[in-house]
C-alpha cells in the first residue's frame, strides 16, 4: 500500500464515524439559541425563495386610486397596511427578503473564495507574498465596512447597482476572509500530521487542500454565517442611505425604512414591518453562528 | 410661586423699556444663506427673498399677484414698434446711504448689466440676464446671443429711456425680477461691486457690497449678516411709500426641513417657507401655527426626449405614454400636498395665455395606451429609458422618487418596459435632463419668475434644446411671435392656440400645479404668499402677545 492510499483509507474511516462535525452538529443541537436562530433563517430563506406564492400581491403594483391620505395601515386585505402609493407592505417585505437573501449569499461568497484564495496562498507560502497580502489587507480593514461599501458603490461600475452592491459587500468581507484563514493555516502548518504529510513527501498542494484546508474551515463556515447578518444590515443601510438598486419600486427593507423616515411620526408602522424583518434574519444569522461557534470549537470538544 | 413674580416683574419691565418703539422682529427659517445681496448676480430663492426687502425694481407686482404695479417707475410707455421705452420715475426716493434716486441711477444700474464683462458673463452669474436680455455689449463667448437690451439714457431727472434692439412682449413683467431691482451707484461704485472671479468653476464676488453694504430704497435696510448664523435688515425710517410695520427682520438658515418645522413648534423661528406635504398636518393640528398656500406658479411634467433612436419620435409613442401616465391618481395621492392640480396645460391655468378649451387631454387608459403602442414603431412592451431625480425635492415634485414609482407601474401596464436610472439632482440630474442625455424620459419641472406665459413655453419650447431635441417650426414660430407682440390682445390669443398646438405634438407631458405652503405662527398678520415668492416683509405685523 503506498502512502496515499493508507492515506485515503484513513481519510475514509475519519468521515465515516463523522468526528468533528458529528460532534459539532450533535452539540449545535443541544444549544438552544441555535435552534431558535435556525428557525429564524428557515423561515427567512423559505419566504425568500418562494416570496411570489407566499406575496398576495405584485410588490411594484400601485393602484390606480391611490390612498388619499397616508397611509392606510394593517387591514385583511393588506396585512401590514399600503404605503404612501398604495403598495402593500407584506408583499414588499417578503420579496424584500429575496433581495436580502440573494445579495447576502453573494456577497459573503464573492468575500468568502477571493479572502480564502489570498489568505491560503498568504498562509501558506509566507514570507514576502504573505506580507505584501496581509498589509493590503490591513489597508482595507483599516476603512470602515460601510464606508468602503458606500465608496465602492459610488464608484458607480458599469453594472446594475444590484452587482455593485454585491460587490462592495462582498469586498468589505474580502480582508475578515483572508485573515481568518491565514491565520488557521498558520496555526495548522506546524501541527504533527502536517510535518507526517511533509516527511512522506506528500506534494504541497495536497497537504494544503486535502490536511490544512479542512481542519482550517470551521472557523470560516462560523464567520461565514455571520458575515450574512452583517451583509444583510449592509444591504439595508446602503438601501437606506439611497445607494440601493437604482430601480425606487425595487423591495428593498433599507429603502422601504428610508421611505417610512418622512412619516415616522405619524406612521410609525411602516418603519416597523421592515424593521422587524431586518432584526429577525439578522438576529437569526446571529444566533446560528454563534451556536456553530460554540459546537465547533475544539476546546469545547467533549463536553455539553 | 415666588419666582412667578420674579419672572412676571421682570418682563413687565422689558417690555416698559421696549414700548416707545412698539416695532417687533420677526425671524424667518430659511433653507440656506444667500449667496450674495447683489440681485443682478444671483438666481437662488433664498437671496432673492432678502433682496427683495432691501431693494426695488422699477415694476413692481401688486402682492399675492403676478399683476404688475408701479414700482419705482410711476407710469411707461413705448414708441418705435415696443423698441423704445419711457419710464416716468418716482421722486423724493432715496436710498438707503442718502444718495438720490434718480434717472442717472436707473442707466447706471442697467448699463452696468449691460457692460458686464469676464466672470460677470458666466451663466452662473447672470442668469436672469441673459435669460432675459439674452447677452451683453461686449460678448465674451460664442454662447451668448447678440443682447437684447441697447441702452438706457437718462432723459431730464425722472425720465430714463430704454432702447431695445427688437420688441419684446414680456418686457414689463420681465422688469418686475427681483434681479433688476436699482441699487445706489455710489455704494456699488465704493464697495466694489463689479470685482468678482471664478474660483473652482464657482462665480465669486469679491468686493464687500454684496457682503456687507448691499443699498437699495427697499422698506429695510441691511444691517448685518454673519453666514450660518443669521442676516438682519432693519426698518427704513426714510422709506418713501407705506413704511415697515416691523422694526426688524431675522432671517437665520436651518438646512434641515425637519429641523425647521421644530424651530417652530419651539418658537425659535416665527415663519418658513417649502413646509413639506408630510408636515402639513402637523402645522394645521397646532392651534397656535397656521399654513399659507402660495397660488400655484409651477408646473411638473415628464420630458418625452425625441432624437436618434428614441422611441419618442413617434407621435403615437408619444401619446401612449400620455395615456399611460397615472396623472390624477398621483396628484390625489398624498404623495401631493392639497391643492395641487393635474396640469393639463405647461403654464398654469390663472396666467393669461391659458386654453380654456379646445386643449387635447389625456385620461390615465392603459388600454388605449396599448392599442397606440401595437400600431405605432414601438410595439408591446415598449422598451424606454426613464430617469429621475435622487436626493431632492422641488415645490412641484416633493418627492420625485414616488412620482417615478407610480409612473413605472402605470407604464409598465401601458405596455411599456421601463428602465430606471438616477443621478443626484446637482449638478448631474439637471445637466443630463439640459443637454439631453437623461433617456427617452425624465422627471423635470419649472417654477415661474414672472407673469407672462413666455417665462412658461416661451422657455421650454421658443427655440430648439436638446432636452428635448425636436425640430417643430409651427410652434417655434408662434412662440416668436407671441414674444415680439406686444399687442396685449393678440399676445393672449397666439398663447392659447400655441398651447393647443404643444398638447397636440407633446414634446413633454404636463402633470402637477402645486402650491407651495409656508408655515406661520399664527400671531403673524399680513404675509401675502405670491406666487413668484415675492413677499414684502413690510406689510408683515405680529399682533397678540
Amino acid at each position: 500500500m503506498s502512502i496515499a492510499e493508507i492515506e485515503s483509507a484513513e481519510l475514509a474511516l475519519e468521515s465515516s464515524t463523522g468526528g468533528l462535525w458529528r460532534e459539532a452538529w450533535f452539540r449545535l443541537r443541544r444549544n438552544p439559541g441555535a435552534i431558535v436562530g435556525a428557525f429564524f433563517v428557515l423561515t427567512f430563506v423559505v419566504i425568500a425563495a418562494f416570496a411570489p406564492l407566499i406575496a398576495p400581491y405584485d410588490p411594484t403594483i400601485v393602484p390606480t386610486v391611490l390612498p388619499e391620505t397616508c397611509c392606510p395601515g394593517p387591514s385583511s386585505a393588506h396585512w401590514f397596511g399600503v404605503n404612501v402609493i398604495g403598495q402593500d407592505t407584506f408583499s414588499r417585505v417578503i420579496y424584500g427578503a429575496r433581495l436580502s437573501l440573494v445579495v447576502g449569499i453573494v456577497s459573503v461568497a464573492v468575500g468568502l473564495s477571493v479572502g480564502m484564495f489570498l489568505g491560503a496562498i498568504a498562509g501558506y507560502i509566507g514570507g514576502f507574498v504573505d506580507s505584501v497580502i496581509m498589509r493590503c489587507m490591513d489597508v482595507l480593514l483599516a476603512i470602515p465596512g460601510l464606508l468602503l461599501a458606500i465608496g465602492i458603490v459610488a464608484l458607480d461600475l458599469p453594472f446594475d447597482r444590484l452587482y455593485q452592491l454585491m460587490i462592495a459587500i462582498g469586498v468589505t468581507n474580502i480582508p475578515i476572509f483572508a485573515r481568518l484563514l491565514r491565520g488557521s493555516i498558520l496555526a495548522q502548518r506546524e501541527n504533527d500530521f502536517v510535518l507526517a504529510a511533509r516527511s512522506v513527501g506528500v506534494k504541497r498542494p495536497t497537504i494544503l487542500f486535502s490536511h490544512i484546508l479542512p481542519n482550517a474551515m470551521s472557523p470560516m463556515i462560523v464567520q461565514g454565517t455571520l458575515a450574512l447578518a452583517t451583509a444583510i444590515i449592509d444591504v439595508a443601510a446602503l438601501g437606506f442611505l439611497g445607494l440601493g438598486p437604482q430601480d425606487p419600486s425595487t423591495p428593498e427593507w433599507g429603502n422601504m425604512l428610508a421611505d417610512a423616515q418622512d412619516y415616522l411620526s405619524s406612521q410609525p408602522l411602516l418603519a416597523v414591518f421592515p424593521g422587524i424583518a431586518i432584526v429577525i434574519s439578522v438576529l437569526g444569522f446571529n444566533l446560528i453562528g454563534d451556536g456553530m461557534r460554540e459546537a465547533l470549537d475544539p476546546k469545547l470538544r467533549g463536553r455539553a | 410661586m415666588i419666582a412667578l413674580v420674579v419672572v412676571g416683574a421682570s418682563s413687565g419691565a422689558h417690555k416698559a423699556s421696549k414700548a416707545p418703539k412698539a416695532f417687533k422682529t420677526l425671524v424667518f427659517g430659511t433653507a440656506s444663506d444667500p449667496v450674495v445681496l447683489d440681485g443682478a448676480l444671483v438666481s437662488d430663492g433664498e437671496s432673492l427673498r432678502v433682496i427683495d426687502q432691501i431693494f426695488e425694481s422699477l415694476i413692481k407686482l401688486k402682492p399675492g399677484t403676478t399683476k404688475v404695479a408701479p414700482g419705482l417707475a410711476t407710469s411707461w410707455k413705448t414708441a418705435g414698434g415696443g423698441k423704445v421705452w419711457t419710464f416716468a420715475l418716482r421722486k423724493g426716493v432715496k436710498f438707503h446711504d442718502g444718495t438720490k434716486f434718480n434717472a442717472a441711477a436707473v442707466c447706471y444700474n442697467f448699463n452696468r448689466w449691460y457692460n458686464f464683462k469676464g466672470a460677470f458673463q458666466s451663466p452662473d452669474a447672470t442668469y436672469y440676464w441673459q435669460a432675459i436680455f439674452l447677452g451683453f455689449h461686449n460678448n465674451e463667448s460664442s454662447d451668448l446671443s447678440p443682447s437684447l437690451f441697447k441702452g438706457c439714457k437718462a432723459k431730464g431727472q425722472y425720465s430714463a429711456q430704454f432702447t431695445l434692439a427688437k420688441p419684446f412682449g414680456p418686457f414689463i413683467p420681465a422688469l418686475s425680477l427681483t434681479n433688476f431691482a436699482i441699487a445706489s451707484p455710489t455704494a456699488l461704485k465704493k464697495y466694489g461691486a463689479d470685482k468678482a472671479e471664478i474660483r473652482n468653476g464657482i462665480f465669486t464676488p469679491t468686493g464687500t457690497y454684496g457682503f456687507k453694504h448691499p443699498t437699495g430704497t427697499g422698506p429695510f435696510k441691511f444691517k448685518s449678516w454673519t453666514v450660518g448664523e443669521k442676516l438682519e435688515i432693519d426698518r427704513f425710517a426714510g422709506y418713501w411709500g407705506t413704511k415697515a410695520k416691523l422694526g426688524k427682520v431675522i432671517f437665520r438658515p436651518i438646512s434641515n426641513n425637519t429641523a425647521r418645522l421644530q424651530a417652530l413648534q419651539t418658537g425659535e423661528i416665527m415663519g418658513y417657507d417649502l413646509v413639506a406635504p408630510q408636515d402639513y398636518g402637523a402645522i394645521k393640528g397646532n392651534s397656535k401655527l397656521k399654513l399659507l398656500t402660495r397660488p400655484a406658479f409651477n408646473v411638473a411634467y415628464v420630458t418625452l426626449h425625441q432624437g436618434t433612436g428614441s422611441p419618442m419620435n413617434d407621435l403615437k409613442v408619444r401619446q401612449a405614454v400620455a395615456y399611460g401616465l397615472n396623472r390624477t391618481g398621483l396628484i390625489n395621492s398624498s404623495a401631493y400636498p392639497p391643492g395641487a392640480v393635474v396640469a393639463k396645460e405647461f403654464q398654469p391655468p390663472q396666467l393669461f395665455g391659458y386654453a380654456k378649451k379646445g386643449v387635447k387631454t389625456y385620461n390615465f387608459d392603459p388600454a388605449k395606451a396599448r392599442t397606440l403602442l401595437n400600431s405605432s414603431s414601438c410595439h408591446v412592451p415598449c422598451k424606454v429609458d426613464f430617469w429621475y431625480p435622487s436626493a431632492v425635492s422641488r415645490p412641484y415634485m416633493p418627492d420625485p422618487k414616488r412620482n417615478f414609482e407610480v409612473f413605472k407601474a402605470s407604464l409598465e401596464a401601458s405596455g411599456f418596459d421601463v428602465t430606471a436610472h438616477t443621478a443626484n439632482w446637482r449638478p448631474d440630474y439637471v445637466g443630463k435632463v439640459t443637454n439631453g442625455t437623461a433617456g427617452d424620459l425624465n422627471l423635470i419641472g419649472w417654477t415661474g419668475d414672472y407673469g407672462d406665459p413666455d417665462n412658461f413655453l416661451g422657455v421650454f419650447f421658443g427655440t430648439f434644446s436638446e432636452q428635448f431635441n425636436f425640430h417643430n417650426n409651427q410652434i417655434f414660430n408662434i412662440l416668436q411671435k407671441a414674444r415680439t407682440e406686444t399687442d396685449q390682445a393678440k399676445r393672449v390669443k397666439l398663447y392659447e392656440q400655441a398651447n393647443k398646438i404643444i398638447m397636440n405634438y407633446l414634446p413633454a407631458v404636463p402633470y402637477a400645479h402645486t402650491s407651495p405652503a409656508l408655515g406661520f405662527k399664527k400671531t403673524v398678520n399680513g404675509y401675502k404668499p405670491s406666487p413668484v415668492s415675492l413677499e414684502p416683509f413690510a406689510l408683515v405685523s405680529i399682533g397678540g402677545v
